[in-house]
């Protein structure tokens, strides 16, 4: 077990000792209850995600991620992050494993910032249910004062955090260590 | 992979069950009555931000709860920070991309809905 599930261990712990103090144990189970359904109800879909994410790290090509995504693509990069990030479809636990593995093949982090703007500010799989629920000048007004977001977001952590973003790379890589020991595109060259 | 990521998992949904339990929607609301004014502009987002659920579960409840009481900048505010500085999301963040990546997405990101709502309250009126 890793750093970061020993902490989501800790954290887990004091959420339950809050839920005792505010309805005693059944509280407490209610809430794992609730957690593991949630989990339990997404299974399939993880499987699903992590086979894509695995299949995207053999399947890409390094040199196309970097051209497109990575530092050769320059200003361009977090443009077409952004585009990328308001097409793609899928939820929390399909774009987080996505992004890990397009950073690993060569994608800037700035880049993956616009992409994951892109995607939660106004992905094109969600506007329609924004529109039923909210109204179009809502969600119109709301796509206008926000388009320029994730390209800033993206040009900013290119331009001032270049070294942040490659202890990122660090992180992801230890995440990922034990994770998959052969086999990956970037370990051929 | 994927079995290594699996205990992380357990206790981050946890976590997600927790978030859902401890913070009932009511009082949620009752943090941004009608006299809340440009402060809306900060409550909003943190309730957004605390909100979980999918499109399909925070949109009908964002019209049926908060719509009505709240200007068109703390809608957008609201909205825009459910989907970009969402609590639920940082459990996947800490499993796949690390600390750092938290801290730099939401040092950066926690700013965004405040302005996008203060654009929207200045340009479309509240």
């Amino acid at each position: 077990m890793n750093k970061t599930a020993i902490g989501m261990a800790i954290i887990a712990f004091f959420m339950a000792v809050t839920a005792y103090t505010q309805g005693g144990f059944p509280l407490v189970t209610e809430g794992v209850e609730l957690g593991m359904r949630t989990l339990i109800g997404i299974f399939p879909f993880l499987i699903l995600a992590f086979a894509v994410a695995g299949l995207v790290s053999v399947l890409i090509k390094k040199d196309s991620v970097s051209k497109w995504l990575g530092a050769e693509a320059g200003w361009k990069g977090p443009f077409y992050g952004t585009v990328i990030g308001a097409m793609v479809p899928g939820g929390p636990f399909f774009f987080y494993p996505l992004m890990a593995t397009l950073i690993m093949s060569g994608a800037s982090v700035g880049t993956m910032i616009s992409f994951v703007a892109a995607k939660t500010l106004w992905n094109v799989a969600r506007l329609p249910i924004e529109i039923v629920f909210v109204g179009l000048e809502l969600t119109a007004i709301r796509f206008l004062v926000t388009v320029a977001f994730p390209v800033l977001a993206g040009t900013l952590v290119n331009t001032f955090f270049p070294k942040l973003a490659e202890r990122i790379k660090e992180d992801i890589q230890l995440l990922q260590q034990k994770k998959q020991p052969t086999n990956r595109g970037d370990s051929v060259d | 992979m994927f079995l290594n990521v699996l205990p992380l998992l357990f206790f981050a949904f946890i976590l997600v069950g927790y978030l859902n339990l401890l913070l009932p929607k009511e009082i949620l609301q009752s943090w941004l009555g009608e006299e809340a004014g440009w402060k809306g502009l900060f409550i909003g987002p943190a309730i957004g931000a605390l909100v979980q659920g999918g499109p399909f579960a925070f949109f009908p409840l964002f019209d049926a709860v908060f719509r009505g009481s709240v200007t068109t900048g703390t809608a957008v505010a609201m909205i825009t920070a459910w989907g970009m500085i969402n609590v639920g999301h940082l459990p996947y963040e800490a499993a796949f991309l690390g600390p750092r990546f938290i801290m730099l997405k939401y040092g950066i990101y926690i700013l965004f809905p405040t302005v996008a709502g203060l654009l929207a309250n200045i340009i479309f009126g509240p």
